[in-house]
C-alpha cells in the first residue's frame, strides 16, 4: 500500500558491505515507508541475501560504508538481538535446526524479549501456550511441531511456517523474508503467502527477497526492485516481475555498466 | 614412589571383611608407584594431580568433625525409592529395614562374588582398581531378588580436606529389575575413590546413572564394572562435572554376548580441569548389542579426554555396536582428545562408530540473536538442549538434582 505521506520507516543509503573480504554491497540505496511491500528480485549472487543479512546484522558480514536508518535510529550500531527486539525480522532462506531445543521455548524466549521491549507483560510457559495455539492458525500449523526441536526433522514447508508463525509472534516492523518461497509447493506457497498478507499492516513494512514472480502473485508488491552486482539496478511496479519473468536477466549485462539506469 | 609409599604407610592396618583385598591392593602399588605417562591409557593424564590425591589424609572414622558441604536432605526422594546416604559408617544399613526384593548380601556370598569379579579384572584399570583395593574399608553389597522394579538413589558424601574410598557391589537376579541412581558431590580439596561392581543375570534390566558434580577443586577416580549375563537390559548414564581432576572408567563384559548395552555420557569441564573417560566393552559371545553416544564440552583451558575401546573377539559374531562421540570446543584454549578403540576379530559384524569436535555453531547462534535472544541465553540454551539429551536418560526423575543449573552456572 503506497502512501506518500506515510513515515519512512527504513532508509539505506549508499551501504557497502563484504563478506571474508570480498565486496558484495556496492551501494544499495531504498527507501521503505510504513504499509509498503517491496520485492527484490535478481540472479544468484546479485547481493539479495546479502543485503538481508547485514540488515539483520549477521556477524560474517562486515559493512563498509553507508548508513541504514531505522525508526529515525542507526541501526547498524545495534546487535542482532536488538535489532530483532526493536522490530526487524529476518524470515531464513535456510533455518536452521536447532537439536535439543524446545521449538515452544525457543518461541517463547524469542517473544518475550520483544514484549519486554514493548513493554508488553512477558508470558510464562502456560499463558505462552495459550497465546501461541491462536497464532498456529495464520499459518494452518500442527501443535505438534511446538514440542519438537527447533526445525529439526521439518520439512521446508514446516521450517517455512515456523518462520512466518515467528513473524506473527514478534510482530515486526520490518520483515525481510529471505527466499521464503523456495521449496514450497504451490499449496505451502499459498498458505505462507496468506500468512504475510495477514500479518501486513499500514504500520508495518515487508521486504520479499525473491527469484520467481509466483510469490508476487500471491503477495502483491507495491515496488519491484532488481538487483545486479551489489546494487540496485532498476526500480519499478509488479509490472517489473511479470517483464523479468519473460526477458529473465541478460539486459542487466549491458545495463549495469551504466549506473544511470537505476 | 615416595608418595606412594608415603600413602601406603599413612593407611590404617589391613582389617575387616576386606582385609585381603586391602592387601593385594598395596602389594600391587607398593611394586608399581604412579602410572606412567609411557603407559598409553594414562598418556594425557597429569600424574601431578595423582600425587595430590595421594597426599590426602584418609577420612576419619568419625566424620562429625569433618565437613561436608553438600545438603541433600531438602532434595525430595524420587518416587517409591530407596535412599540411602553415605556419610557414616556403612553398618547402619543392617539396622533399616529394606523394602521387599532388596537384601544385603552376606560376608560369605561378598567374598564368592568378590572373587567372581577378581576374575574380569581386566575389565577394570589396575592402578585406580589398586587404589581402591588398598584403602576401601567398606562394601555396600546389595542383591535385588524380585522382578517388581527396585529404585536405589545412592548419596555419596565427600569430605573436606580428606580422601574417601567407597565400594558398592549390587547383583541383579534373574528378571529382577533394578533402577539406580548415584549422586556424589565433591567438598574442597576431597577426593574420592569410587568402585562399583554390578553382576546381572540372565533376563536382568539395570538402568543406572550417576551424577557426578565437583566443586572445582577435588579429584574423583571412578570405576564401574559389570558384567551381563545372555539377555539382560544394561543402561547407564553418567554426568560428570567440575572436578580438578576426574578419571571414569565404565566398563561392561557381555561375558556370552546376547545381552544389551547403552551407554550416556556428558563431560562438562572448565578453568584448568582434566576430565577424562575411559569406557571398554567387552562381547565374549555371540549377538551383543551395544550403543554408546558420549558428550563432552571443554570450556576455558580444561583438558577432555575420551576412549572408547570396544573389543569383539572371534566368538561375537553378529554383534552389532555402535559409538558416537560429540565434542564441544568453547574456548580456543581448550583441548579435546576422543579417540575410538575397536578391536574386532569376528567377521560377521557391525560396528559403527564416529567422532565430532566442533565450537558452538555460528549459525545456530545467529539464528537466536535474530529472534531477539541475546549471545550469553543463546549460548545457554544450546548448550542446554546439548546436554538434556544425555540428562533425560538418567533414572529416577533426575530434574529434582538441578543438573543443568549446576552444570550451566559452573561454564
Amino acid at each position: 500500500m503506497i502512501n506518500t505521506d506515510a513515515k519512512i520507516i527504513l532508509d539505506i543509503s549508499d551501504l557497502h558491505a563484504e563478506v571474508e573480504n570480498q565486496p558484495i554491497l556496492r551501494g544499495v540505496n531504498l527507501q521503505i515507508r510504513a504499509g509498503e511491500i517491496h520485492a527484490i528480485m535478481g540472479r544468484n549472487g546479485s547481493g539479495k541475501s546479502t543485503l538481508a543479512k547485514v540488515l539483520a546484522g549477521h556477524p560474517a558480514y562486515k559493512v563498509i560504508s553507508g548508513k541504514v536508518i531505522y525508526q529515525g535510529k542507526d541501526l547498524l550500531s545495534f546487535e542482532p538481538e536488538e535489532r530483532s527486539r526493536l522490530g526487524i525480522f529476518l524470515g531464513f532462506q535456510y533455518p536452521i535446526e536447532i537439536p535439543g531445543v524446545s521449538n515452544l521455548e525457543f518461541l517463547r524466549v524469542s517473544s518475550n524479549a520483544r514484549r519486554k521491549k514493548l513493554n508488553k507483560k512477558e508470558l510464562d510457559t502456560f499463558e505462552f501456550e495459550d497465546h501461541v495455539r491462536n497464532k498456529l492458525s495464520i499459518v494452518q500449523m500442527d501443535p505438534a511441531f511446538l514440542d519438537r526441536s527447533v526445525n529439526e526433522g521439518f520439512s521446508g514447508g514446516e521450517k517455512k511456517r515456523n518462520e512466518i508463525l515467528q513473524m506473527a509472534l514478534l510482530e515486526p516492523e520490518v520483515s525481510i523474508l529471505d527466499e521464503t518461497d523456495s521449496g514450497l509447493d504451490i499449496d505451502a506457497l499459498r498458505i505462507v503467502a496468506a500468512g504475510v498478507n495477514q500479518l501486513s499492516t499500514p504500520t508495518t513494512a515487508t521486504i520479499l527477497i525473491t527469484h520467481y514472480q509466483r510469490l508476487l502473485n500471491e503477495i502483491t508488491p507495491d515496488f519491484v526492485h532488481v538487483m545486479a552486482s551489489g546494487k540496485i539496478l532498476r526500480t519499478g511496479d509488479k509490472k517489473l516481475a511479470l517483464q523479468l519473468e519473460k526477458s529473465g536477466y541478460d539486459w542487466i549485462d549491458n545495463d549495469s555498466t551504466n549506473n544511470d539506469l537505476t | 614412589m615416595v608418595v606412594t609409599t608415603q600413602w601406603l604407610e599413612s593407611l590404617a592396618e589391613p582389617s575387616g571383611l576386606l582385609a585381603d583385598i586391602q592387601k593385594i591392593g598395596r602389594i600391587y602399588l607398593s611394586e608399581s608407584g604412579l602410572p606412567q605417562s609411557s603407559n598409553e591409557e594414562w598418556r594425557f593424564a597429569n600424574l601431578k594431580k595423582l600425587e595430590e590425591f595421594l597426599s590426602l589424609k584418609m577420612e576419619a572414622t568419625n566424620r562429625k568433625d569433618k565437613n561436608t558441604t553438600f545438603e541433600t536432605s531438602s532434595i525430595h526422594k524420587a518416587k517409591d525409592s530407596l535412599r540411602i546416604v553415605i556419610d557414616k559408617d556403612f553398618t547402619f544399613l543392617k539396622t533399616i529395614e529394606l523394602p521387599q526384593g532388596i537384601r544385603l548380601l552376606s560376608n560369605e556370598e561378598i567374598r564368592g562374588f568378590l572373587n567372581h569379579m577378581v576374575a574380569e579384572e581386566s575389565l577394570l584399570e589396575k592402578w585406580q582398581l589398586a587404589i581402591n583395593h588398598a584403602s576401601a574399608r567398606q562394601i555396600i553389597a546389595i542383591h535385588i531378588t524380585n522382578s517388581n522394579k527396585q529404585k536405589i538413589e545412592l548419596i555419596i558424601k565427600t569430605l573436606e580436606d580428606s580422601l574417601c574410598s567407597n565400594r558398592l557391589l549390587i547383583v541383579v537376579d534373574q528378571k529382577a529389575d533394578l533402577e539406580l541412581l548415584e549422586v556424589v558431590q565433591g567438598s574442597n580439596s576431597s577426593a574420592n575413590s569410587h568402585l562399583v561392581e554390578i553382576y546381572l543375570r540372565e533376563e536382568a534390566s539395570m538402568n543406572h546413572g550417576l551424577i557426578a558434580l565437583g566443586n572445582g577443586n577435588d579429584i574423583y577416580l571412578g570405576q564401574t564394572a559389570v558384567v551381563q549375563e545372555p539377555n539382560s537390559n544394561y543402561a547407564f548414564t553418567s554426568v560428570v562435572s567440575n572436578w580438578k581432576f576426574l578419571r571414569f572408567c565404565p566398563s561392561i563384559n557381555q561375558i556370552k554376548g546376547k545381552a544389551n548395552t547403552k551407554l550416556r555420557g556428558l563431560q562438562v569441564s572448565q578453568e584448568e580441569q582434566q576430565l577424562s573417560t575411559h569406557s571398554k566393552m567387552i562381547f565374549n559371545g555371540p549377538q551383543g548389542r551395544f550403543d554408546q553416544l558420549q558428550k563432552t564440552l571443554a570450556a576455558d583451558k580444561s583438558h577432555s579426554i575420551f576412549n572408547g575401546k570396544i573389543t569383539v573377539p572371534k566368538s561375537a559374531q553378529k554383534t552389532d555396536a555402535s559409538q558416537l562421540s560429540r565434542n564441544i570446543l568453547l574456548s580456543r584454549k581448550a583441548r579435546i582428545d576422543t579417540k575410538p578403540e575397536l578391536e574386532i576379530i569376528a567377521d560377521d559384524v557391525k560396528c559403527a562408530h564416529g567422532a565430532t569436535v566442533s565450537q558452538l555453531q555460528e549459525d545456530e547462534l545467529f539464528y537466536m540473536q535474530s529472534r531477539g535472544i541475546s549471545t550469553h541465553q543463546s549460548t545457554q540454551i544450546l548448550l542446554k538442549g546439548y546436554f538434556q539429551e544425555i540428562i533425560d536418560c538418567l533414572p529416577l526423575n533426575p530434574s529434582r538434582w538441578l543438573v543443568i543449573d549446576k552444570l550451566l552456572e559452573s561454564i
